[in-house]
């Protein structure tokens, strides 16, 4: 125990001994931030990294909206354009087939 | 070191006023002015405590130059939320839990460990023994992790007892314990070798 505190003295003298003062202007500048009143802002290198968050932020985006925007499309409804009606008269080997088209031209000459 | 945040400087000593009793002891004080002092206050107390404060984030980052910006920060929160401070609490103790959050989130930011500085260009002033003695106990403590070099530093450089750190860092004293174990062990091998 004893030969512990010995080292923890030993160890707080190193330690101790390497002190750095604050740096010029360091007191001045976070005086004056505080004295504005605004809410401070952080440093320019973190705002820095929060604009590279928005890069993959609005690239997150754009996918997931590229990926949701047709599921909320409106479908349009099939329209019929053709009317099929097949009979099949299996004893005699024919097969009828009418077809109702929208273009059927009724009574005209080509 | 207990001071309390709601003090009124009266001849360079601070007076703690209840907040109940302050409009009794200055009925013409306005709002503004207790904020006034209340900000003093916290000039005055941060006072004795920042160089310590400021070589336990320095050391911590690994004499990085980010230190400048979390010590920055620090106090900048501690002022910010100084009327949360606890009258019952010790300032010293609030203010490097204050710090400790901040390097925790610069640590959490960055997602590295900061860079480790040239340790041998920290103690060139002392070329002899103790120099090297000095970057050997540095050497160690950039090669712990950051929660560890906090502990380290807490002990070491800012004096704390374990119980304080505790209450600063929020880990559990055994473990505390085990941190200061480990590195007294490490270093009583480093520093005996040099010692020869």
């Amino acid at each position: 125990m004893d030969e512990d505190k010995i080292l923890d003295k030993e160890i707080t003298r190193l330690v101790r001994s390497l002190e750095k003062g604050l740096p010029l202007g360091l007191d001045e500048r976070i005086a004056l931030e505080a004295s504005s009143g605004a809410p401070h802002r952080r440093p320019f290198f973190r705002k820095w990294h929060l604009a590279l968050a928005v890069v993959p932020g609005g690239a997150a985006l754009f996918l997931a909206l590229f990926l949701l925007l047709p599921a909320f499309r409106k479908q349009e409804e099939p329209q019929i354009t053709e009317i099929r009606t097949q009979f099949e008269l299996v004893d005699k080997n024919i097969t009828i087939i009418f077809i109702q088209s929208s273009d059927f031209r009724l009574f005209e000459e080509d | 070191m207990k001071i309390e945040s709601d003090c009124l400087e009266t001849s360079g000593s601070f007076v703690f006023i209840p907040e109940k009793e302050r409009s009794r002891h200055r009925p013409e004080m306005k709002d503004k002015e207790v904020v006034g002092v209340s900000q003093a206050a916290f000039w005055g107390l941060i006072e004795p405590v920042k160089l310590r404060l400021y070589n336990f984030i320095l050391k911590s980052l690994n004499f990085s130059t980010d230190a400048d910006d979390v010590y920055q920060e620090t106090v900048l929160h501690a002022f910010q939320y100084f009327a949360s401070f606890r009258k019952d609490k010790d300032f010293r103790a609030w203010i490097f839990s204050v710090a400790h959050n901040e390097i925790k989130s610069h640590f959490r930011r960055t997602r590295e460990h900061t860079a480790v500085h040239n340790i041998d260009s920290l103690a060139s002033p002392q070329a002899d023994e103790t120099g090297a003695l000095i970057r050997e106990v540095f050497r160690f403590a950039a090669r712990l992790k950051p929660k560890e070099r906090e502990v380290f530093f807490l002990y070491y450089e800012s004096g704390f007892s374990i119980p304080e750190i505790r209450e600063i860092t929020g880990l559990k004293e055994g473990y505390i314990k085990l941190l200061l174990s480990q590195a007294r062990n490490n270093l009583k091998e480093a520093l005996g070798v040099h010692h020869g």
